[in-house]
């Protein structure tokens, strides 16, 4: 297990858990719990992951709160 | 009967809304466009109805402003009929908020946004079972009549989904088509291609607008309006209203007319930007941009407000909004007056051409790119902002832009333009002609010099003698500019201000008008925001700050040419990188995005 922040590039992962004040929000925006997702790109202070059809600009910090695994 | 429109952002709720009620409410192609409740009646056949559309919300669990307005409306209209909106492309994310909706009581009906794709009919069925409301989809940019048809009769209930968790809905829905990601983006996310394909585009916009193309189109705009409005005066002297001449010469000639040739500049501006926002580039800024302005504690969501504020300050004001962090609001609020406004273009493009012919294109690039320069140096010198800050964005897939949306954009500016010109001509002109002619006494006077206008004027000039337009002329200009910026330009050409200039109090002017008090609109809008005492605090500090460069820049410049000067102040810019970037490798300021 590793968090999104960490996790490789354009590689297949799982959410296994979601930590931290975001909680909700990622819910809301359909980081559920089992859904697919990729990191698509990542610059210094952010990572860009793809999930459910849609793209998102996530913070490091925060990334580091999903917790993913390898598919 | 009330229909509230409701959906995540970027769904197609305002579309829908422009759709329905003929309306030309601002959409775009990122997160947060819609800040305000917007309201509409509708008569369709014989049945009235009012449409309000919602800011966009991902959940009712709510962080930003815009979301806990639309949260507290939802709330407060609880009887009302939900029209919750779904684009097909996000579907199985935007069902969130239908559950939610579902858990807490709504009665809603479902509408499947189809740009994109659409599902089978047979799916649409099967969800309707299983949801156990009414669902139906169009494509929110047309079939006005049968979606209307749709809202009227539809039933909303509450749903039996209530016992199921998300997981098991998520599980009843169809599977979309997935989207490819397209190459370009590949380009755009790189962080040297994509900085390297922004510069470019800004470059190309301001050579285009400034450069020939702009220039061409001014002239040939000027030639065609001036011919009109020269045969209504020639009209006018053949008729019984020959003693109006003067007057329609002094208000439509010379103020009117002078200031209305920049509408061409004015529209190529803003329809880049508009094809810019449409085509859904600015969150793919935002996302690349993060580093660098995390380095001023702001943030990749502050460029939505920073590039509205090159249209309009007012309104990017309100679109701060869209910020969950308050602190990092007020810091895009405190940067947002050094981004020129549209409304400066007239004077900018007008001194450029007067007085820097050859380097008019490089001078409004520098215009610009100064009064950011000066916004960052602000920031790096206020305190820091020790909230810790999220930042999650969604990154819309790419669309074509809508011609029809577009043209009713510009369209909607001219208008605009044409009004708020009017208006400030006319005023500016009772005022100005008012205050000349009577002295204290309130008396008619012989001599312009003994009038209330230039012995006031005069007497604040003195404090402009050190920059270089110590002249009751532009005193008039910048006190009238700061009702609207457009008549600074109009004030200038109404009183001929401008043959007291020469180069370097002029650039000094412009200097000054780029930084000084954003006008009264911008102002009121931002003390509805962020409280009285701090429009009054950017009232001045924007002015005191205006006073002391526009200071340096005439005293730089009178020792200095301008080719030099630009040269200068570029290698600074150049230096002052080259140092941090030596010096500050890591971003260990920001606690936003500290990184181990």
């Amino acid at each position: 297990m590793t968090t999104l922040c960490e996790c490789e590039k354009k590689k297949e992962y799982k959410i296994i858990r979601i930590d931290g004040d975001e909680r909700e929000r990622f819910l809301s925006l359909g980081f559920s719990v089992g859904s697919k997702i990729v990191k698509i790109n990542e610059i210094r202070t952010c990572i860009l992951v793809e999930i459910k059809n849609s793209k998102f600009a996530i913070d490091k910090k925060t990334s580091r709160e999903v917790y993913v695994e390898r598919i | 009967m009330n229909f509230l429109l409701v959906g995540n952002p970027n769904s197609g709720k305002t579309t829908l809304f422009n759709t329905l009620c003929r309306t030309n409410q601002k959409v775009a192609n990122w997160h947060g466009v819609t800040v305000e409740v917007a309201e509409q009646n509708i008569v369709f056949d014989g049945k009235n109805a009012t449409i309000f559309d919602l800011p966009g919300l991902y959940s009712l669990s709510t962080k930003s402003l815009e979301e806990k307005i639309s949260k507290n409306f939802l709330f407060s209209h609880k009887d009302d009929i939900i029209i919750n909106i779904c684009s097909y492309e996000t579907f199985e994310r935007n069902i969130f908020l239908t559950y939610e909706l579902l858990k807490n009581g709504f009665k809603v009906v479902l509408f499947i946004n189809t740009v994109g794709g659409k599902f089978e009919q047979s799916e649409i069925e099967k969800m309707k079972q299983n949801f156990g409301i009414e669902i139906f989809q169009f494509d929110a940019r047309k079939n006005r009549k049968n979606i209307l048809h749709k809202f009227f009769e539809s039933k909303p209930k509450t749903s039996s989904i209530q016992n199921l968790t998300f997981e098991e809905l998520v599980a009843l829905i169809p599977k979309q088509k997935t989207k490819k990601n397209i190459f370009i983006d590949k380009i755009l996310f790189n962080k040297f291609f994509g900085t390297l394909i922004f510069v470019a585009i800004i470059t190309l916009i301001f050579y285009l607008t400034f450069g020939r193309v702009g220039s061409w189109l001014e002239a040939v705009f000027s030639k065609l309006i001036s011919s009109l409005f020269f045969k209504i005066e020639v009209f006018l002297l053949q008729t019984d209203y020959a003693w109006f001449s003067g007057m329609y010469d002094f208000l439509i000639m010379k103020g009117f007319l002078s200031v209305v040739s920049f509408i061409p500049k004015l529209i190529l501006l803003l329809t880049f930007l508009w094809i810019l926002e449409e085509i859904g580039y600015l969150p793919r800024i935002a996302y690349l941009f993060n580093d660098y302005l995390c380095r001023y504690n702001l943030s990749g969501r502050s460029i939505f407000t920073l590039i509205m504020g090159m249209g309009c300050t007012t309104t990017a004001v309100i679109t701060s909004r869209n910020m969950e962090n308050k602190k990092l609001r007020d810091r895009t609020a405190t940067f947002l007056p050094f981004i020129s406004c549209s409304a400066k273009l007239p004077i900018f493009v007008c001194i450029s051409s007067l007085f820097f012919q050859q380097y008019k294109v490089l001078l409004s690039i520098f215009v610009y790119l100064f009064g950011i320069v000066i916004g960052l140096i602000v920031l790096r010198i206020l305190p820091k902002n020790k909230q810790n800050t999220s930042f999650i964005l969604e990154i819309p897939s790419f669309k074509f832009p809508s011609v029809t949306r577009i043209s009713r954009e510009v369209w909607r500016t001219c208008k605009e333009f044409f009004v708020r010109v009017g208006f400030i001509v006319i005023v500016l002109s009772i005022f100005v002609w008012t205050f000349q002619n009577i002295n204290f006494q309130l008396q008619i006077v012989e001599n312009i010099e003994d009038s209330i206008l230039v012995k006031v004027c005069k007497a604040i000039s003195v404090l402009f003698i050190p920059l270089g337009f110590g002249n009751w002329q532009s005193i008039v200009a910048l006190i009238s500019g700061f009702i609207a910026k457009e008549s600074v330009y109009v004030s200038l050409v109404m009183l001929d201000g401008f043959v007291y200039f020469n180069t370097a109090s002029s650039l000094s002017f412009l200097i000054f008008v780029l930084l000084y008090s954003p006008c009264l609109a911008a102002m009121v809008s931002f003390g509805r925001e962020f409280g009285a005492k701090r429009s009054i605090f950017t009232i001045i500090f924007q002015t005191v700050l205006a006073y002391i460069i526009a200071f340096i820049i005439y005293s730089a410049f009178n020792i200095f040419e301008i080719k030099i000067a630009i040269l200068y102040f570029l290698l600074i810019i150049l230096a002052y990188f080259l140092i941090k970037k030596l010096y500050n490798k890591k971003c260990v300021d920001c606690k936003v995005c500290k990184i181990e």
